[in-house]
């Protein structure tokens, strides 16, 4: 155990002694967590909607987009709005011409131009936009008929106003808990966001430990390690110990950081800690495996970024789980993201406790149980290789 | 400044590059990598081709003000549906053991109620699972029931306005027919909106050239730390041909790398981006200014693993800023600063020649990337050089 | 002779440290001239200024009569420079190492694949030469760096602690090719801190010392300047610094320097003298565990000029 301790010691010693370290852990993970919070937090899953045209019913479907709870802002004209929807910036664009006005107040069918983007966004804000024009021309043919009727248009849309409450309505729900809209429910602005970025800047941290082994097993400190009465498995453990505290010390720096700082709960914070516990200790682990793998530092950190980047978006850090399509989601099971991921959601949005994220807990610590004793055997096997 | 001997450190650069497998990790691997995990993710919502079949379980249908409702699920939804008549208690049973995929619970009473001017709601009950054929069937039942909705509410309107007796029924049922007021028809988009894939294809290129050019100018600083440099500097050349030898190995890399990417990610995903000489333009001058970033981060990190991590850090700020991942909303300071990124000029420059611009469009990005450049080129001038001297 | 490389009043600062002060000295075909001072004399700055990495600050270095610098890219195609620090490509072969130097001096082939081959065989590197240099042994890799400086045939080698942390047997071979370059009528100029290399190799060898050439000449002119003065090393433990103190007041004794583990004197006339030193320093509780008497040498001139032993 002192042999473990004391290559983890120095190892840690080595990261801190890396100013620029200090920049990737602490500061650049907080930064990328408020970029994406600005983004998607707040208004976050709200369609971006833009009306164009100053018409009566343009104000209408303004308003009954807003109703519809997006965000909408007004245009003036196509060319700009197709290019704000071209460049990602809204969702979908409603184009009012005065012709359409002129019908729609005549009573004639009206069908509007909605424009909208490629992102998959933008689909959601498609099905608002069109519910809602559905609701507004609903509105006025009842209005209309009214009018037809004989009564003053004056009095049949204040008769309309009063009955807006009457007729059969829909209501969907979902057996069980998972549902999309419960699933969401409850997040704050930068929630679902902190989450993420905790799995993935961890990750990536961690994987940075795999230079470092590759440096020591360079500059003969292994073979010396090992020369002493020490074995491949505690070499390895040192290492990945210290590549642990390093990412257990990031991660909960996150956590903490984007509690004080943008009011993320984390919920029951003894769950939230072994979740990250067992995270950690999968992550350190896989930098072990690497670490004895592959024989250059440079290579190293290219494949750490790569792997640490791609496994992310497989386990669920830059796209939320619940939105991954059913076969995709089966691959994203062997990622450590995808555990934590639904930990931080059993924890997060339904107030679970460590009773709660056992299976997942359990699963991330089967696969620290398999990555360590497969990077010392590894380790092992590189010694007796030239660097 | 000799040509010559500039080309052969950039030759010796390059192949020391390719030796080192961290360009081809970095500059293909990597962002191929994603563009395909990304594409996975992201066209896998909401495809409309190859909807599977759907199971829906109806109940209280026998209502005759419901009763068209079942054919139109069986009948007008664009995927292969079946269509079962339980009661609820049955149709609530066949979602929780996933038997179908949704259930359509009509309420005792539906009819009368809505006659007698009341709101009774119809549930609709599913898995959860964001399947999207669910999805649509129940914007079907929805769109039924709001012409429901639509008819009662005028009758009540009709009765506060004053009608009477059989008007207030014709007029009700007259709504009740009527074809939809106002409806959505898909508008021309911009030429230049890229699709979903040309738009990952178009971001992960533009993070990643930072990368792939940080490989040759940041050898400078290895040079100096491995001892090479010295033997440079003593050899019959003009000092400044390093720098620029440094400077064009990192062009070429970027050059290189983005081309096969855009090329490899046209042909994999089936994007197009236009024709090919604004786009080499573009290219060129986004690698340039990408480079010019790299002059800047050599002048202020004192070793090449600084460099490395400083360069890293600029790039994916600039990437995450630009819009490589996705992009900045809204009309704020936010979208205003991202405006000046390169990356951002360059997914934008894309769009317009997949919209079929030439170079004379491409004036804005251009503009950008040109502003970029030669800020970055002017501060790697007045900063004064820290080590490489001594 | 004209001198291949002459050097008038080098001046070179960093700060308000004159790191190289008021240095000139000249080199002739043929020659091999050595400039022997401890680590830190300014021997590297010189070096940098005579191969055109650095401008003097005042004075100037000539090569073949032109003015050597950083801008002077045609002149420095005389000169060869060997770095103290290996200066080579690990990640390029041998050959391939060879080969872009060359090009980068204007070489081209097939003149320059003969001339690698030749400089392959004289560092000894044939059978190695398409393996990557990062594979290489300690020695090979010196050996290298070494043959990167010959490669272009220049008229001014510059050689800077070319022995630094080589094995013995690759020591001697280096020395061995050196000496048999200056035989080829190649201008040398050696810098090091090993007298033993000086004494075996340099026509002339200049004593540099804080920035300054303490004195210059062939080694016996170099030794006459001390005045016949034999040395003494006293190898032991215990005092030293007290040891060195009380054999400062013995007569005979000119100069004493001491380290961990050695007072090193220069004394005239060491056979009288041999007794009453080891007394003295028993004397002052030195416990010894050897004593060496030299004839002059370099070491005793450098100490004799600077008050300062030259080893580390």
């Amino acid at each position: 155990m002192t042999a473990v301790l004391a290559i983890a010691g120095t190892g840690l010693r080595r990261f801190l002694r890396d100013r620029s370290n200090y920049f990737f852990v602490f500061v650049f993970p907080l930064l990328l967590v408020v970029l994406i919070g600005l983004q998607f937090g707040g208004e976050g899953g709200e369609s971006r909607a833009i009306v164009v045209g100053g018409s009566d019913l343009a104000d209408q479907v303004a308003t009954g987009l807003e109703d519809g709870g997006a965000t909408v802002s007004r245009g003036g004209s196509v060319e700009d709005a197709q290019e704000t929807i071209a460049r990602g910036r809204a969702d979908a664009a409603v184009v009012v011409t005065e012709a359409d006005d002129a019908a729609f107040g005549a009573g004639e069918p009206v069908e509007l131009d909605v424009v909208a983007g490629s992102s998959t966004q933008a689909l959601a804000a498609r099905q608002v936009v069109s519910v809602e024009l559905g609701r507004v021309g609903n509105d006025q043919r009842g209005v209309l008929s009214l009018e037809a009727a004989g009564i003053p248009p004056d009095e049949a849309l204040a008769a309309f106003d009063t009955v807006a409450a009457v007729g059969p309505t829909v209501a969907r729900s979902t057996v069980g808990d998972d549902s999309l809209d419960e699933a969401f429910a409850g997040l704050g602005q930068f929630d679902l966001g902190a989450a993420q970025q905790v799995s993935l800047f961890v990750f990536l941290a961690s994987l940075a430990g795999a230079a470092s082994l590759i440096q020591s097993r360079q500059l003969g400190v292994t073979r010396r390690e090992l020369a002493g009465p020490v074995t491949t498995t505690q070499v390895v453990a040192g290492e990945a110990l210290g590549r642990f505290v390093v990412a257990f010390t990031q991660g909960a720096y996150i956590v903490a950081g984007t509690a004080v700082l943008f009011g993320v709960d984390w919920g029951d914070p003894v769950a939230t800690g072994a979740v990250l516990v067992a995270f950690c200790a999968v992550s350190a682990s896989v930098a072990m495996v690497f670490g004895s793998l592959l024989d250059s530092v440079n290579v190293a950190s290219g494949v750490g970024v790569g792997v640490g980047l791609v496994v992310a978006a497989l386990g669920g850090s830059m796209l939320p789980l619940e939105l991954f399509p059913d076969n995709l989601l089966t691959v994203s099971a062997v990622t450590p993201h995808h555990w934590a991921y639904e930990a931080y959601a059993e924890i997060t949005r339904r107030g679970g406790g460590v009773g709660d994220v056992l299976p997942q807990l359990g699963v991330l610590a089967l696969m620290t149980a398999i990555l360590l004793p497969l990077g010392a055997w590894l380790l092992r096997r590189s010694l007796a290789r030239a660097l | 400044m000799d040509t010559s001997s500039i080309w052969t450190m950039a030759r010796k650069d390059l192949r020391r590059s390719l030796r080192d497998r961290s360009v081809l990790i970095f500059g293909l691997v990597v962002p191929f990598a994603l563009m395909i995990v990304f594409n996975l993710l992201f066209s896998g919502i909401g495809s409309s081709e190859d909807f599977d079949p759907v199971a829906i379980a109806v109940a209280g249908v026998e209502d005759p003000m419901v009763s068209p409702l079942a054919d139109i699920l069986a009948a007008q939804l664009p995927m292969e549906t079946t269509v079962q008549r339980l009661d609820a208690a049955g149709a609530r049973a066949a979602v929780e053991d996933e038997d179908v995929d949704l259930a359509v619970i009509v309420p005792d009473g539906f009819g009368p109620a809505i006659q007698s001017g009341g709101s009774p709601t119809i549930e609709l009950l599913d898995r959860g699972d964001g399947s999207i054929e669910v999805g649509i069937a129940a914007s079907v039942v929805e769109g039924f029931v709001s012409q429901l909705a639509l008819a009662s509410r005028t009758a009540a309107a009709a009765g506060l306005a004053g009608l009477t007796g059989p008007a207030i029924g014709d007029l009700a049922s007259e709504v009740a027919q009527a074809d939809p007021l106002l409806s959505a028809v898909p508008g021309a988009v911009a030429d230049e909106q890229l699709t979903l894939q040309g738009s990952l294809v178009a971001g992960q290129t533009a993070l990643f050239m930072f990368f792939t050019v940080g490989f040759g100018v940041i050898s400078l600083l290895e040079e100096r730390d491995q001892g090479t440099l010295p033997r440079l500097q003593a050899a019959p050349i003009h000092p400044r041909s390093i720098v620029v030898a440094k400077t064009l190995t990192s062009f070429v890399l970027g050059l290189v790398a983005t081309a096969v990417l855009l090329g490899a990610g046209s042909l994999l995903f089936g994007v197009t981006f236009g024709s090919v000489v604004p786009i080499a333009v573009l290219v060129v001058a986004t690698v340039a200014a990408a480079t010019s970033l790299v002059l800047v981060v050599i002048r202020i990190a004192r070793t090449a693993e600084q460099a490395n991590t400083m360069n890293s850090i600029l790039g994916i700020g600039l990437g995450v800023l630009g819009g490589s991942f996705f992009p900045i909303g809204g009309d704020g300071w936010l979208a205003r600063l991202s405006d000046l990124t390169p990356p951002a000029a360059l997914i934008r420059g894309l769009g317009i020649t997949h919209g079929g611009g030439g170079v004379a469009d491409l004036a804005g990005p251009l503009a950008t990337v040109g502003g970029f450049l030669g800020a970055a080129v002017v501060l790697s001038l007045v900063i004064p050089d820290r080590e490489l001297q001594a | 002779m004209a001198a291949v490389l002459a050097c008038e009043g080098l001046v070179r600062r960093f700060g308000d440290l004159a790191a190289v002060d008021d240095v000139s000295f000249t080199i002739a075909a043929g020659e091999t001239y050595g400039l022997l001072g401890p680590n830190g004399a300014g021997k590297t700055t010189t070096i940098s200024m005579v191969a055109g990495l650095l401008d003097p600050d005042v004075g100037v270095a000539r090569v073949l009569g032109d003015p050597i610098g950083p801008a002077a890219v045609d002149v420095k195609r005389h000169i060869g420079l060997v770095p103290q620090e290996l200066a080579i490509y690990p990640d390029l072969t041998g050959r391939e190492n060879l080969a872009f130097f060359g090009r980068l001096q204007g070489m081209r082939k097939p003149d320059l694949e003969a001339r690698v081959d030749e400089v392959l065989e004289v560092i000894g590197l044939v059978d190695r030469a398409g393996d990557l240099a990062k594979e290489y042994s300690g020695g090979m890799k010196r050996r290298l760096n070494i043959g990167i400086g010959l490669l272009h045939q220049p008229s001014l080698l510059v050689l800077d602690e070319p022995t630094v942390g080589v094995d013995p047997q690759s020591r001697n071979a280096i020395l061995e090719s050196v000496e048999a370059l200056s035989g080829e009528g190649m201008a040398v100029l050696y810098t090091t801190h090993y007298m033993e290399e000086a004494e075996r190799l340099c026509d002339r060898i200049a004593i540099i010392d804080h920035g300054r050439l303490q004195a210059e000449g062939t080694r016996d002119e170099l030794l006459r300047l001390t005045g016949e003065v034999d040395r003494i090393d006293l190898v032991g433990s215990g005092d030293l610094g007290a040891a060195a103190d009380a054999l400062r007041g013995l007569s005979g004794v000119e100069r004493v320097a001491h380290d961990g583990h050695t007072v090193t004197l220069t004394v005239h006339d060491a056979p009288t003298l041999v007794a009453p030193v080891v007394s003295t320093a028993v004397a002052a509780r030195m416990s010894l565990a050897d004593v060496e008497v030299s004839r002059p040498d370099l070491e005793s001139v450098f100490l004799h000029l600077t008050g300062r032993a030259l080893r580390d």
